[in-house]
């Protein structure tokens, strides 16, 4: 038995006799429609923000389970877009194309998204970000001498 | 389908049983007490009664419980006149069917006679109204000192300066005579006439004349035997029956007790208690022959007052020295009850132990020891939980598989284990130690404390380590109560010990000793791990000691202050001596004070939030409250023990002196209650103490509570700190008779104020609607930095009464003040009220969030779990094996 396999990080050299040609006008339609590609997952992201924002508006500030269950769901999913960045543009990976400006509107996208839902979090209180929130930090009275009520008399 | 209307209609069955036996208030007792005798009426099955506090009421004949009191005053067997405290109006009823007359009076009723012809008298204060077609109502100048018959005759008698007169009733008031005598005589009724007495002078009183008697026979009479015309005496260690001349009738022993025959003169019946047998004697006055029967009853008391309630069938009410009252006829005893109630010193708990519970879990021993939040110990203390929730979930299914059917066993383990049923103990005045079970109602222990007469009164009551007392056997570690009786007259201190375990009583102590000021429980520590509880007696001398005797109490600052006669006294103990730290005179009359520090009672949390930020209460249980009048003016101070500063001052006019004032410091809040004349309401007068620091940063408490450890306390009496005193007023819709504060285990749970109505109600009032941090007006907006709350109700001046909070529901009682005890649930404690009547319930201030409520339907979480896997197996399997899904798989 044997296998071949092949490693997409390490680009093989190019065959003695063989040269790639970039500069001719299929190469430059290819790119473009690359860069249209990348710019098309990119922006996926924003297209779910007013989405997110409408349905997070209509759950209200309520604490229930249908409000935990969507704000769970918009939170996984805000993650889960920023963590599946590389993985939704490995096709477009090694093509002649920088992806770096892509990447970053689609972190942005990303962001924003997890932004409305954190800020929806804040909202109904689930976010530690006020002073009342650390109100155990603060210790207990306690009095160092021992005070008697006048006479029991 | 079958099945699942049958499940359906289960789960509709099982809710609606759940609603059927939920009960509002189904942990609630309440006993009324009718208290020492004084005069009783019989008929048919009611006692109508009057005790030694005036109150008048009705007894039960059958089972001895107090049916209605304070409510009417007795004509006769067939007429009483009714009125309502606060309306005041009285109604004069015949056998209870029709009113015969009414009248608004001020004062409370005192007599009500019944004339020659048939005509009502009655007598309020200083008034006689006749109700004969209103005839006449008449103001005398002197006061009433009875008011009775003479011979069928309505009498008056008055005391006049140097003089009583007899006046008689009949179509107006009209004098008959008067004679010499002091101003502080008393009456006694003696047949169908009168018996008057005091230091110099003794009189019969007959309808004309008064007949002198001898003072020397009359100086030594225990009881008047009127229908014999007979005196009982008691000289030296002789006790006779005697007639107004002083010829000996019958000789007694000196714990027999006299009976008048009230039928006829041929009898008297004399009662003796002995070692556990009581011995009725009937005597013939005739044949002098006696006659005797013995009815075993379990007491060693002497008797203090027996009444004949029925001829025919022997039938005594019996009272003996420790009120315990006894209903005895020919066939034994008839019912039994401990009236000693009536006047309670003390109240203090007991938990159960429970012996299901008394594994130790050694994840909460490691937290103890380690520290909760110690990371080296964290994956020990993990196994250690997980092991012992293990252990737990193991005890907790064999314990309910052998209990199982057992309901009510399970659920009074349950109850005791959770502290929500325990033992509550009253030590009464009349020297008795009740033990009831706060469940049950069930007297479990009696205990006497003997050895000292009634001059004695309870100064403290503490508890220490037993095994401190030397002479006392008992090795265990367990706190023993100790008592501490004073007695002004004696000048001497009786110390008792109270040992609940095996049921004991003992005086340890008698020493002379000047009035005791002050009693502190003290821990003495031993060393590392050691300590033991001592109690610090101080006496107006300012002389020191302690009990047990210990030397070294000099570990810890003890800060002490009185109210001597109008001067406050501040002092430092130490070394064991008392250091005067200041004084303070008090221009005004000290009505009331209170201290913000309350023995037992955790440490209370300082910080409280309110719409996202952090403010601070000032808790310094150096502080105390005085409260003075001035006029109709209402002062109140608030002073720091540590220095003799008064922090705090303010006033509030119109207040009525008259009324019912109360004071109470707690934390940072002080109430006050008192009757405002403008208003015509009783107010609720709130000042609050905050630190003038407020933090809206979430990094600012990071950086002042978790990286460095800012301290709370500063001293906030000196010049340059700011201390916010806020103060409000609110009107209270009902009469405010005690107001007090709930309390539970780790004070975590929201305070509510526990008042007392004038009425005899008990109310719960939300602590929030009386806070001083209400805003004025609804739209008011709220500062980042204002101690005004976004999340109160705006500021009304008249407090809403929601009824749902009134803890006694629709019942009302005569009670005076209430003790409550907390339960090893946080969200729950026992609350006891008490007074001529005694209430009994639980409270759970801000719900019972860390319970299933008591209407929890076990049974039907059970019959519908049970029913959803049925209907689950069964669905499952017809779906299976229906034809449409085998043709799905074929497809």
């Amino acid at each position: 038995m044997w296998e071949i396999k092949i490693k997409k990080e390490q680009s093989l050299p190019d065959p003695v006799g063989y040269k790639k040609a970039f500069d001719d006008c299929q190469g430059q339609e290819l790119r473009d429609d690359l860069e249209k590609k990348a710019m098309g997952i990119a922006k996926g992201g924003f297209g779910n923000i007013f989405m997110i924002m409408f349905t997070l508006y209509m759950t209200g500030n309520m604490m229930n389970i249908f409000t935990i269950v969507i704000i769970g769901q918009f939170l996984w999913q805000a993650i889960s877009t920023i963590a599946k960045m590389d993985q939704a543009f490995s096709l477009l990976e090694n093509r002649g194309i920088s992806l770096f400006f892509y990447k970053l509107i689609y972190l942005s996208a990303g962001l924003l998204q997890l932004g409305v839902v954190l800020y929806k979090l804040y909202n109904i209180g689930l976010l530690p970000l006020n002073s009342a929130d650390w109100i155990d930090l603060v210790p207990l009275h306690h009095q160092e001498e021992i005070v008697v009520p006048y006479s029991y008399n | 389908m079958l099945l699942l209307i049958v499940s359906v209609a289960g789960i509709i069955f099982n809710n609606v049983l759940a609603l059927h036996q939920y009960q509002a208030g189904v942990h609630d007792w309440n006993k009324r007490l009718f208290g020492e005798l004084k005069y009783i009426q019989v008929q048919d099955q009611t006692i109508f009664y009057q005790n030694t506090n005036n109150q008048n009421g009705i007894i039960d004949k059958s089972t001895g419980q107090v049916n209605s009191r304070n409510t009417y005053t007795m004509c006769d067997s067939y007429n009483y006149v009714t009125y309502e405290p606060n309306q005041q109006i009285i109604q004069l009823f015949n056998e209870g069917y029709s009113v015969l007359a009414e009248e608004e009076i001020s004062d409370n009723i005192d007599h009500c006679l019944i004339g020659l012809n048939g005509e009502f008298i009655i007598i309020y204060g200083k008034t006689i109204f006749s109700t004969f077609n209103n005839k006449f109502t008449e103001k005398v100048d002197h006061q009433i000192i009875h008011a009775g018959y003479i011979f069928d005759v309505p009498v008056v008698v008055l005391q006049k300066q140097n003089e009583i007169c007899i006046y008689q009733i009949r179509e107006s008031i009209t004098l008959n005579y008067c004679v010499e005598s002091l101003n502080d005589g008393k009456i006694h009724e003696f047949g169908n006439t009168l018996i008057y007495q005091d230091a110099k002078f003794a009189y019969q009183l007959k309808e004309k004349s008064a007949k002198l008697l001898n003072f020397e026979i009359i100086k030594k009479v225990d009881k008047f035997v009127g229908y014999s015309q007979t005196l009982v005496i008691t000289e030296k260690s002789k006790k006779q029956i005697v007639n107004l001349d002083g010829q000996v009738e019958y000789e007694l022993s000196q714990d027999e007790f006299v009976i008048q025959n009230l039928e006829n003169q041929k009898y008297y019946y004399i009662l003796k208690q002995i070692n556990n047998e009581l011995k009725i004697v009937s005597y013939d006055r005739d044949t002098k022959q006696t006659h005797s029967e013995v009815i075993e009853l379990q007491t060693n008391q002497l008797i203090l007052n027996a009444f004949l309630i029925d001829q025919n069938k022997r039938q005594f009410l019996i009272q003996y020295q420790d009120l315990q009252t006894v209903l005895v006829d020919n066939k034994g005893v008839r019912w039994t009850t401990e009236q000693s109630l009536i006047s309670i010193d003390t109240v203090f708990y007991e938990k159960y132990e429970n012996q299901e519970q008394t594994h130790k879990n050694s994840y909460y021993e490691s937290l103890e020891k380690h520290g909760t939040n110690n990371p080296l110990y964290l994956i020990q203390n993990f196994i250690s939980r997980v092991l012992n929730e293990v252990k737990d979930l193991q005890e907790v299914v064999t314990h309910f598989i052998d209990n199982l059917g057992k309901e009510k066993v399970q659920t009074r383990e349950m109850e005791q284990t959770y502290g929500l049923k325990q033992k509550v103990y009253f030590l009464t005045t009349y020297g008795t130690l009740l033990c009831y079970d706060t469940q049950e109602l069930s007297l479990l222990i009696k205990l006497q404390i003997n050895n000292q007469d009634k001059s004695f009164r309870l100064v403290a009551h503490h508890q220490i380590d037993s095994n401190l007392i030397t002479h006392f056997d008992n090795n265990d570690a367990q706190p023993t109560h100790v008592l501490f009786y004073y007695s002004k007259e004696k000048s001497r201190l009786n110390t008792f010990i109270l040992d609940l375990q095996h049921g004991i009583i003992q005086q340890v102590a008698s020493q002379s000793s000047k009035n005791i000021v002050w009693t502190l429980p003290y821990r003495v520590e031993g060393g590392p791990g050691q300590h033991h509880n001592i109690v610090i007696l101080i006496d107006e001398e300012n002389n020191i000691f302690t009990y047990p005797k210990n030397d070294s109490i000099n570990t810890k600052e003890i800060i002490l202050y009185r109210n001597d006669n109008g001067v406050l006294r501040g002092y430092r103990l130490f070394k064991n001596e008392l250091v005067n730290l200041w004084t303070i005179n008090m221009k005004d009359e000290i009505l009331i004070i209170r201290s913000s520090y309350h023995v037992g009672e955790e440490n209370p949390r300082v910080a409280i939030w309110d719409d996202r930020k952090v403010i601070y209460k000032l808790i310094d249980h150096s502080n105390f409250a005085i409260l003075t009048s001035d006029g109709d003016k209402l002062k109140l101070f608030i002073i720091n023990a540590k220095t003799g500063k008064i922090i705090y001052q303010s006033v509030q006019s119109e207040a009525d002196f008259n009324q019912p004032i109360n004071l109470v410091f707690d934390e940072h809040q002080v109430f006050v209650t008192y009757y405002n004349k403008a208003q015509m309401m009783f107010e609720i007068w709130t000042v609050e103490i905050y630190h003038a620091k407020i933090e809206v940063s979430f990094i600012k408490m990071l950086e002042n509570y978790y990286f460095t450890k800012t301290p709370i306390i500063t001293n906030y009496y000196k010049a340059d700190f700011e201390a916010f005193f806020l103060q409000q007023v609110y009107g209270y819709p009902f009469g405010i008779k005690y107001l007090g504060m709930s309390r539970t285990q780790k004070s975590l749970t929201k305070k509510n104020l526990l008042i007392i109505t004038t009425s005899g109600q008990l109310h719960s009032l939300d602590r929030n609607l009386v806070s001083t941090r209400r805003r004025e007006k609804a739209d008011q907006p709220i500062l980042e930095y204002s101690l005004q709350s976004a999340e109160l109700p705006p500021y009304q001046y008249q407090l809403p009464i929601n009824f749902q909070n009134m803890l006694s529901y629709h019942q009302t009682f005569d009670i005076e003040k209430f003790s409550i005890e907390s339960t090893n649930l946080e969200s729950s404690a026992l609350l006891l009220v008490y007074g001529s009547d005694i209430f009994f319930t639980r409270i759970a201030p801000d719900k019972t969030y860390d319970m299933l409520l008591d209407n929890f339907n076990y049974n039907a979480l059970i019959a519908t779990t049970v029913l959803i896997l049925v209907a689950t197996k069964v669905l499952s399997k017809l779906v299976k094996s229906s034809k449409q899904v085998k043709q799905f798989y074929l497809n």
